[in-house]
């Protein structure tokens, strides 16, 4: 019965995020059904600006309703999935998508959360075991960590690619790169984080990866707030329509990826090292090589 | 009776396993005991220098228009003294007491590699020395201790001194990194049955987080040196901005180290803090858990606060802002600690002795610290006394209670562990009256000085200005605290020699350094002992008397070896027996390889460092010859209760692997560091695009990173059959791979050589070849590696179960096979696809 009421739940979720569809229709604004692709955005037309491109809304309805198919419990799972994907929600289809496409400091918000809040979230939800099921696989448990190393790589190389200047405008202006840019970079975060997040018996390695994770994306953020210039010319005008300089754009956005992004890991490593701690008072399980005499309460 | 008699024996064949030869014979110590006393007696000499070098600075600065020394003599004493403070001082003291007290605390007998810090000791003490020579022959440098360009740099520094500064301080950081390794591995593998890392004491996480943060904080500094050395020597523009360099390229690589360095200096004085206040307080450590997730936090952030040094250099204003709220961050945790300390205070009844006098010194100075630290991290205030005075006195707060106080406390708390004497405490509560007032005359009124204006550097001012008096009194107050010293340093001669016995474990303390004999035996515990809970010696009051009766881990000497337990890094269970060295000239030979490899490139005479530098390289071989063994480690009894271990030797879990990968760790930032740096350069610099690019057939970055790809797999080729059996599979893997090596350093060496014509013409072709110098130095070790480990597998070293030496030619080639991809990419790629 449960299942049921989380579908019911899932379609409610739906159907909020979809409410302003109607009452937007009327405001005509530009391409509601397109792709947040390059534009500029006025700070009087935020609220009317969603997209609801099908190529963004139906991967994430199916994404939805396989994670609840597959897992038809309301648990801690459930929630974390059904808070990342509403974080989804808000990077791809809220007016954020639109002014991502308008100024870099929105986009650096927008891929923070695409790349760091959703899909960690998403990531201890666990989704590959529960869409496994939803789509007929028989899924055991999947434990993280054997490919963390390389998942760090691609997911940093993929950081880094975005925003090279010729990468970025590409990203912007090309339908097909944008698509598959995005795609990319959720599918490439949620292996991430599932790596590293899902990983019990190597979290001291998680949080040291994560350190370098938050190393190198703090570099290029640094390069970001520092340059003398502009690497994305194309969004000056969208800086302009809301009276920044292209700099302060670029700065801001450099800031957001340097000191919050390194927060948000830092706030996910520091989870790690508590969890680490507190697996270490547990009472041990198996009988260990050497008997611990019963004198202290956590000794067994 | 008998147990007793059994235990003097037991001691007796320890102490002879476990000694040192006398006389000459010192010289080859290597025991974490003796080498951690050198640290503390050498860094308290260089702390004697510096103190007489700020007492001048003082006496020229008392009154105005003082002209006692000139300004090029005050410009070398304040570098020197900030110098040697920082670094021949305070990192060195606290590597001294981490080496002497760790084992102790952990409940080893050493520390993982024994050699390694004898070595660390001796580059120490022979890269101060150099520094110290020139100050003294009135070559010192003299642009100030963090050496900023364009200043230092040769137009406006000619002749020796800047580089007198960053060859001798490399060389003492060679130093600090091998001794942040040793902690790091030493922390994780290296304890005494039981001791889970939750049951550590507090002083192994705060060191832990600690010697992770040197592994990562010098490395850009040593890497800044290697640049400015390099610009310096060969005129390889990386901070000229005429040629596309940029003089805050400095500035950011130094700060990188610099802001860690400050919590690098804090987090140890801490860690002092919380081993002494329970044992003090009578008390548990209140929120264990929370302080070590705030160690952690302060470790992590205090990597992203470094632009908060640079507030004036033109910054663009919105960074200013994240910084500033970024700045106050670190506060958190630092709160954490203090509130878990006070705590713990209330909760117990703290016994007012000698050194609770010294812990309040420190928690009212470190806190007067933070709070002018709270209003620098303002950007407008900072503006304000940037450069003046006030930083120097907040600076002053920050160290000297971050660091001196509690290194004082905990000099009275030790005390009797190292003499076996106990200090009367008259003298001892003098001294830190002097110390305490004197320190506060001299560095309160100093904020007063900067707020009206004066700038720090300066060897003399007009009167009248309204500085005349407060320096008067800073002056003063500077005395006085020297007075202060010299009672601390008199009262410690004194009661070395003299004072009463002191009985065993004084404080009624609960760490294993205290289950004992003192002064401490050089074997440390005549049986590594089994703990079941946080507070051994409160939970098991008999463990003294047990330890010393044999009755646990490793009671009895089997063939002359030192032997000491390591554990799994996480449940503290017993894994397998480690073999410490004995006594060797080794890491002394090798110091002084390397000093000669320092010494001839400071003197310019290049044939001699390349002499110095091969010599240092046949030392390492040696050394590393001198491990295994050619029979498979057989388990043998570990304890009365007959528990089987393993000995280490070429185990693949051996502290040798875990030394490698954290050396590694370091050496990823310093690789980071270059990579950012060139970036930086391309992006941010003036005078970019530079007038030519390189131009290379693409065969040689082909056969520069192919040759490292086929390194690796030639390298896990030998791994994988070495661990099925098949020698000749090995055999043929390595000599690939040592091919592979010498190609790939012999491609990388020719790109910049071919491609490109004035090498120091623009920071892209100096950028280019230190990156492809990085990849050829890589290369290179990496075949000697595979060849030095092809031979070992001919001398019957390796074996299946052997395996460590496979293991780390193969880690290292993977290291190496990663960074030349990542060289291709920054040098073909970037340049093509940022904007400069």
């Amino acid at each position: 019965m449960r299942g049921h009421r989380m579908i019911a739940t899932a379609g409610l979720t739906a159907a909020a995020a979809l409410a302003p569809l109607p009452a937007l229709a009327q405001a005509e604004p530009p391409g509601l059904l397109e792709l947040c692709l390059a534009t500029v955005l006025r700070p009087g037309e935020v609220w009317q600006a969603w997209s609801f491109s099908p190529w963004v809304v139906v991967p994430l309805l199916v994404a939805l309703a396989l994670f609840l198919l597959g897992h038809r419990r309301a648990d801690g799972r459930t929630a974390a999935f059904l808070a990342g994907w509403g974080v989804l929600v808000v990077a791809l289809v809220s007016p954020l998508c639109r002014l991502a496409a308008t100024l870099v400091s929105a986009h650096m918000a927008q891929f923070m959360l695409l790349t760091i809040v959703a899909p960690a979230l998403i990531a201890l939800a666990r989704p590959g075991e529960a869409m496994a099921r939803a789509a007929g696989f028989r899924a055991g448990s999947i434990t993280g960590g054997r490919w963390m190393g390389l998942a760090a790589v691609a997911y940093g190389a993929l950081v880094w690619l975005w925003h090279a200047p010729t990468v970025y405008e590409t990203v912007l202006l090309d339908p097909t790169a944008h698509l598959a840019m995005f795609a990319l970079v959720v599918v490439a975060s949620v292996w991430f984080w599932s790596e590293h997040l899902n990983a019990p018996k190597r979290r001291a390695q998680a949080a040291l990866s994560l350190l370098a994770t938050a190393a190198h994306t703090g570099l290029l953020g640094a390069i970001l707030t520092f340059a003398p210039q502009s690497f994305y010319p194309l969004l000056s005008a969208g800086a302009e329509a809301w009276q920044l300089s292209p700099l302060d754009d670029q700065q801001i956005a450099g800031l957001v990826m340097w000191v919050v992004g390194g927060a948000l890991y830092l706030l996910v490593i520091v989870l790690l090292a508590w969890r680490i701690l507190s697996d270490e008072a547990a009472p041990i399980e198996h009988a260990p090589e050497i008997a611990i005499p019963t004198a202290g309460s956590q000794g067994r | 009776m008998k147990s007793e008699t059994e235990a003097v024996e037991r001691h007796a064949r320890l102490s002879k396993v476990f000694g040192t030869p006398p006389g000459l014979g010192q010289l080859s110590a290597v025991n974490h005991t003796t080498v951690g006393l050198r640290f503390i007696v050498a860094s308290l000499f260089f702390f004697v220098v510096a103190g007489i070098l700020s007492m001048l600075i003082r006496a020229q600065l008392a009154t105005a228009t003082n002209d006692f020394i000139g300004p090029d003599i005050y410009n070398q004493i304040f570098t020197a003294h900030g110098t040697l403070m920082m670094f021949l001082f305070a990192i060195p003291l606290i590597e001294g007491f981490t080496l002497y007290l760790l084992p102790k605390l952990l409940g080893s007998r050493d520390l993982a590699f024994p050699r390694l810090s004898a070595y660390g000791f001796w580059c120490y003490l022979f890269g101060g020395s150099i520094v110290l020579l020139a100050v003294l022959l009135g070559h010192g440098p003299d642009s100030g201790w963090f050496m900023y360009t364009p200043l230092s740099s040769e137009p406006y520094s000619p002749g020796i001194r800047s580089d007198i500064w960053l060859l001798g301080i490399t060389f003492v950081e060679i130093s600090a990194i091998s001794i942040g390794v040793e902690i790091v591995v030493t922390i994780l593998k290296v304890r005494t049955a039981g001791m889970k890392l939750i049951w550590m004491p507090l002083f192994g996480w705060y060191l832990l987080v600690t010697a992770f943060m040197i592994i990562a904080g010098f490395p850009p500094l040593i890497l800044g040196s290697i640049l400015l050395e390099l610009e310096r020597a060969f005129g390889l523009p990386f901070f000229d901005p005429a040629r596309g360099g940029d003089s805050i390229l400095w500035q950011h690589l130094f700060w990188l180290f610099g802001h860690p360095e400050v919590y690098i200096i804090f987090l140890p004085g801490a860690a002092l803090i919380s081993t002494m206040v329970p044992p003090l307080a009578r008390h548990p450590i209140i929120g264990y858990t929370m302080i070590v997730a705030a160690i952690v936090a302060t470790g992590v952030i205090s990597f992203g606060l470094w632009v908060h040094h640079m507030y004036t250099v033109g910054i663009p204003h919105l960074g200013l802002a994240f910084f500033s709220a970024a700045s106050m961050l670190v506060a958190v945790p630092t709160g954490v600690q203090f509130f878990a300390w006070i705590a713990t205070l209330f909760a117990g009844r703290p016994a007012m002795k000698l050194p609770m006098l010294y812990l309040f010194g420190f928690l009212i100075v470190f806190v007067m610290g933070g709070l002018t630290g709270v209003m620098v991290a303002l950007v407008p205030f900072d503006w304000q006394v940037h450069d003046t005075h006030f930083v120097v006195a907040h600076m002053h707060y920050v160290l000297v209670g971050g660091l001196v106080f509690p290194m004082l406390a905990a000099a009275y708390y030790w005390l009797p562990h190292v003499s076996g004497r106990a200090p009367s405490g008259k003298l001892g509560v003098y001294a830190f009256w002097f110390i305490f007032i004197g320190f506060n005359l001299t560095f309160f009124i100093m904020h007063l000085t900067g707020l009206r204006g004066m700038p720090r550097r300066v060897y003399t001012y007009e009167a009248g200005l309204g500085w005349d008096i407060p320096n008067l009194v800073s002056s003063v107050g500077g005395f006085i605290l020297s007075i202060g010293f010299a009672m601390f340093l008199m009262d410690m001669l004194i009661y070395w020699r003299l004072g009463r016995l002191s009985p065993r474990n004084p404080w009624k303390a609960d760490t294993l350094d205290w289950a004992m004999p003192i002064p401490s035996p050089t074997y440390n515990f005549g049986s590594q002992p089994e703990i079941t809970g946080p507070n051994p010696l409160w939970n098991q009051p008999d463990l003294g008397r047990e330890i010393a009766a044999g009755k646990h881990y490793l009671g009895e000497v089997r063939n002359g070896w030192r032997e000491t337990l390591a554990v799994d890094v996480v449940s503290g269970r017993p894994h397998y027996i480690i073999l410490l060295p004995g006594p060797t000239y080794l890491p002394l030979i090798a110091g002084l390889t390397t000093a000669i490899f320092f010494a001839s490139f400071l003197l310019k005479v290049y044939w001699m460092a390349a002499v110095g530098a091969g010599l240092s390289l046949c030392v390492y071989l040696a050394w590393a010859w001198a491990n295994g063994a050619k029979t498979d480690p057989v388990p043998v009894a570990a304890s009365p209760k007959g528990d089987l271990l393993p000995t280490h030797t070429g185990l693949p879990q051996a502290p040798g692997w875990w030394g490698l990968v954290f050396t590694l760790v370091a050496d990823a930032h310093l690789f980071a560091s270059l990579i950012f740096g060139f970036i930086y350069l391309k992006t941010i610099a003036p005078n970019w695009p530079p007038p030519f690019v390189l131009e290379v057939s693409p065969l040689l970055p082909a056969l520069a990173i192919g040759g490292c790809l086929v390194g690796y797999l030639g390298a896990r080729a030998a791994r994988l059959a070495n661990e099925a059996g098949r020698e000749g599979m090995r055999a043929i893997g390595l000599v690939v791979s040592y091919f592979g090596g010498f190609a790939a350093a012999a491609a990388f060496v020719a790109i910049p050589w071919v491609g490109l014509e004035d090498l120091t013409a623009h920071a892209y072709a100096a950028g280019i070849a230190a990156l492809a110098g990085y990849g050829a130095l890589h290369a290179l070790v990496g075949g000697i590696i595979s060849a030095f480990v092809a031979t070992r597998c001919a001398w019957g070293y390796v074996s299946p179960v052997r395996s460590l030496e496979t293991r780390i030619a193969s880690l290292w080639w993977g290291y190496t096979a990663v960074a030349a991809v990542i060289i291709g990419i920054a040098m073909f790629i970037v340049p093509a696809v940022l904007p400069s």
